[in-house]
């Protein structure tokens, strides 16, 4: 164990999460003005000396993504020039993880983009909670840990769903199943899917469901919702198959477009999201929305990294 | 092609001759050898100064040597001026090892990719990925071509339309349905099953808690009930008492919880005798009761009369293939093996079974065997899961477990002695062929675990062969499909009764979990047929063989990406493999001219 401590950097993204972290790590965070010139370029100022120091550097891929990102790359830069011992980049949702594949010609892969960048500012470490694939974590040549929100989510279930035991998981994408299944496993609940076709990006045209949900409280489950075109559908495609109540649980809650008109308005009971990204004014304005803190997971994270305890047991425990 | 030379390693010759045939151009010539030593060396044999080099080199079940070997193509190659080497890998090896599976795992598929551009190499072409973020893991251009186009006009041609799938009439679209072994599959499915009007299906195969301790969340059954418990196999037998506990399935009163509490209350399963194991699977109606025949031939031969004729039908197709004796008393003991343990699923859920293939793992030398489990493990379903749960067993010290587990260890005798009882019956029937063979070596455990840990994979192969010489002894293949997952749970979510299935994933390798698809989809959802479709058929050891007893399975449609041996390729009846040489011949002469490659991604190139 090194005889360094740890440092918590905050950028402009989320800096409620970073605070609830630092409160968990008993720490205050450090002292970091980030601001912007009149030309809009990104200036940092490291307020404390970082020598020698296990630097973290909390910063969620959200609101204005490029921004935020820029932010990161600096401040990481800024502390390696400051001869941080280590430096890790903790991303609680990674910018731009959905383009992570050639899924259409000429497609760039802005994720293993980001991830050079990352390690060309200078980050020995990435910290993420559920990337879109887990592949992503081979684009990076430093080491990735990828944590999974999934431990909160079924502790939420069991807590927050009343009749979680006549539930079924229902995955809104093929591509979810995988997830889908995993926590049907754990509940000991069925599952059923829905396939959607998609003529465009954000647009969802026809919805086939595949499993049976009649009187049933539907669980929606899903990595990332965006427009929540998607989830409104699927609730409404589960209500008409006779499902009793749809509930939608998602990792990470971007919300972003008409959202939460869509939600409002939608068949959904309650939609809930991690604090992976900040939607406190959100809940205002959509009093079906529900928060999961994840804070606990992320700052069990960073201490084990510090200590070099094993980081896989969060894997399947939930922190408390 | 004008300033092109495609060279061929020696992984799949026969498909880079086709490719070859197809580009109208002929394989540059290239020497390809090995030192004593077995290191490999290449000579191009002309020049490729200021010339577009093309090296095909698939994945193969020598998988590091072809690799090297394509790597060295590479480096000779570029230290010869090639303008550009592209390298076309139409299975792309250490492909499933795209992500960290849990803990600690590499990321193998990286450092392919990391090797491959540190060679020299400019760009890649490969087939079916296995996750397409992989292009991601190269920083220099990958085109993943898809075969799905190429397939789906097969199927569409040949299964669809046609009047020869399996004797019936076309199905049309209506008729066929497009299912997934698991979860992580749905995604191909339902592309295909857009692509082609049909409807979908996915699988679910639920693992009770006590086959996954290691997995995700370790804080199923074994670890809350049972805090002291030992970490390896000992704590499987302990988890099988605790299951009725906090499954919350397991509250209402399941045969499977009486039986399970009968467990426990015994104590230990020394009663458990080869009688029991022999009444036990008749009492169901399934065909596992195939399995009992080595024990009680008359009733078997009345069960399966109608089906032995298909199988004999087989096996003189490949009754010229010569069997070592060592190798077919091996297969012979694992055969024995898989007798026994879906009966003791049937009866006793017991977790024995699971420690049959530790045993083979902790064996003094089981080295073989380690890669033995892993492979088979490769077409699980959950590969993250299962996998760090094998590679957890293969470092428990397995004597130990044992004798920590009393039960375990007696049940053990009990499978062991049931298994030399069959294997005796077999004896005596066969004394020629098995005259090589220590008898004696099979009432001992150890002894077992030496065998079968002597000659891995290859005793796989044979066990086709030892059909035909010995009837009454039956399938071992149905029954391995079971011995597996005994305690899971298997979910069809989605409609297939009176359909044509096709059960589809983007490779096959040992069919185990396929098999258990299919056995499920045609006892118990009303299937009229099965047949597999894989990108990529790998079929190492004998899982083509297993394939050709499974009953449930009538068809296993791969792609020519992955070579196979042509005896295997031509003593089975099932096997159709689909040529993907146009396809690679259209993407490397677009690639060479600078067209587009993204035409070929949903159309056919011919």
């Amino acid at each position: 164990m090194s005889s360094n401590s740890i440092r918590i950097l905050a950028g402009n993204s989320h800096p409620a999460l970073a605070k609830l972290i630092a409160k968990r790590l008993g720490t205050d965070l450090a002292n970091v003005t980030v601001a912007k010139y009149s030309n809009q370029e990104t200036a940092v100022t490291i307020g404390e000396s970082v020598r020698d120091e296990d630097v973290y550097i909390i910063q969620s891929g959200c609101g204005e993504i490029n921004d935020h990102l820029m932010e990161l790359l600096i401040m990481i830069n800024a502390c390696k020039t400051a001869s941080a011992r280590r430096i890790t980049a903790v991303l609680p949702c990674f910018p731009y993880a959905r383009q992570d594949k050639k899924d259409k010609s000429r497609a760039p892969i802005s994720a293993k983009l980001v991830a050079n960048m990352l390690t060309v500012a200078g980050a020995d470490h990435v910290i993420t909670m559920d990337l879109h694939a887990s592949q992503i974590q081979g684009f990076f040549d430093c080491p990735v840990d990828n944590l999974y929100g999934e431990p909160s989510v079924l502790r939420y279930i069991r807590e927050n769903i009343p009749d979680y035991k006549n539930a079924i998981i229902v995955s809104p994408d093929a591509g979810g199943a995988k997830r889908a299944t995993s926590i049907a496993d754990h509940l000991d609940l069925d599952f059923a899917l829905i396939h959607k076709e998609r003529k465009k990006a954000n647009e969802v045209s026809r919805m086939v469901l595949v499993g049976d949900v009649k009187d049933k409280v539907a669980i929606l489950v899903d990595d990332m919702a965006d427009t929540c075109g998607t989830l409104g559908l699927a609730a409404k495609t589960l209500i008409e198959n006779g499902a009793s109540a749809v509930y939608a649980i998602v990792i990470h809650g971007v919300l972003s477009g008409k959202a939460l008109e869509v939600i409002n308005n939608s068949m959904l009971t309650r939609v809930v999201v991690t604090n992976t990204i900040p939607h406190a004014d959100k809940k205002r304005l959509c009093p079906k929305l529900d928060t999961i803190d994840v804070s606990a997971v992320l700052a069990e994270a960073i201490r084990r990294t510090h200590n070099g305890e094993s980081v896989s047991y969060l894997f399947g425990h939930p922190t408390i | 092609m004008r300033n092109a030379k495609l060279f061929a390693g020696t992984s799949h010759l026969a498909l880079a001759q086709r490719v070859a045939t197809h580009l109208g151009a002929e394989l540059a010539p290239v020497n390809l050898r090995r030192y004593t030593n077995r290191e490999t060396t290449v000579d191009l044999g002309c020049s490729v100064r200021e010339k577009d080099v093309y090296i095909l080199q698939s994945g193969s079940i020598t998988t590091n040597d072809h690799f090297m070997e394509a790597l060295i193509m590479v480096s000779a190659a570029k230290l010869a001026s090639a303008r550009k080497i592209t390298v076309v890998m139409p299975y792309f090896p250490y492909s499933k090892q795209s992500k960290k599976k849990k803990r600690r795992g590499a990321i193998t598929g990286k450092l392919v990719a990391s090797m491959l551009t540190v060679s020299g190499a400019d760009h890649i072409i490969t087939m079916d990925l296995h996750a397409s973020q992989m292009t991601g893991f190269f920083t220099i251009p990958v085109d993943n071509l898809f075969s799905e186009p190429t397939m789906a006009r097969w199927l569409t041609e040949h299964v669809l339309r046609s009047r020869d799938g399996n004797g019936g009439d076309a199905p049309g679209p209506g008729g066929v349905v497009i299912v997934a072994k698991n979860a992580g599959g749905a995604k191909r499915v339902t592309a295909l099953a857009d692509r082609l009007g049909t409807s979908f299906a996915l699988i679910h195969t639920d693992n009770a808690p006590s086959t996954r301790p290691f997995s995700r969340a370790p804080s199923t059954v074994a670890l809350h009930t049972l805090p002291q418990t030992p970490r390896g196999p000992g704590m499987f037998a302990s988890a099988v008492n605790a299951i009725p506990i906090t499954s919350p399935r397991a509250q209402s009163p399941s045969p499977l919880r009486e039986s399970l509490e009968n467990a426990s209350n015994r104590g230990s399963h020394t009663d458990l005798d080869l009688k029991t194991i022999v009444d036990a699977p008749s009492k169901s109606d399934s065909p596992k009761c195939g399995s009992t025949q080595g024990c009680d031939e008359s009733t078997q031969r009345s069960k399966n009369g109608k089906k032995s004729k298909s199988r004999r039908k087989m096996s003189s197709a490949k009754n010229e293939k010569k069997t070592d004796p060592v190798e077919s008393v091996v297969s012979s003991m694992q055969r024995a093996s898989f007798y026994v343990s879906p009966l003791l699923d049937a009866e006793e859920n017991p977790p024995e079974p699971e420690e049959l293939d530790i045993d083979d793992i902790g064996s003094p030398n089981s080295g073989l065997e380690i890669t033995e489990v892993l492979n088979r493990s490769d077409d699980d379903d959950d590969d993250d899961v299962d996998q760090s749960k094998l590679l957890e067993m293969v470092n428990t010290p397995v004597e130990e477990s044992f004798n920590e587990d009393g039960s375990a260890a007696q049940n053990f005798e009990a499978i062991a002695q049931a298994a030399a009882g069959i294997f005796e019956q077999k004896r005596l029937r066969n004394p020629n062929r098995l005259a090589a063979v220590p008898i004696e070596s099979t009432n001992s455990l150890s002894r077992r675990s030496t065998i079968t840990g002597g000659s891995p994979g290859i005793h796989r192969i044979t066990s086709g062969t030892h059909l035909q010489s010995d009837p009454p002894l039956r399938p071992p293949v149905a029954v391995t499909s079971w011995h597996k997952k005994r305690n899971a749970r298997i979910t069809l979510v989605g409609d297939v009764r009176n359909k044509l299935v096709l059960l589809l994933d983007d490779m096959i390798d040992h069919p185990s979990s396929f098999l258990t698809a299919a056995e499920h989809l045609m006892m118990h959802c009303g299937a009229q047929a099965v047949y597999i479709v894989a990108s990529h058929g790998l079929f190492s050891g004998s899982s083509l063989g297993e394939v050709e007893i499974c009953p449930y399975v009538h068809k296993v449609i791969v792609t020519n990406s992955f070579p196979i041996p042509d005896e295997l390729t031509s003593a089975s009846t099932k096997l159709v493999q689909i040529d993907v040489a146009p396809l690679l011949a259209e993407a490397i002469r677009r690639n060479h001219n600078g067209e587009s490659i993204s035409y070929l991604f949903d159309r056919n190139p011919w």
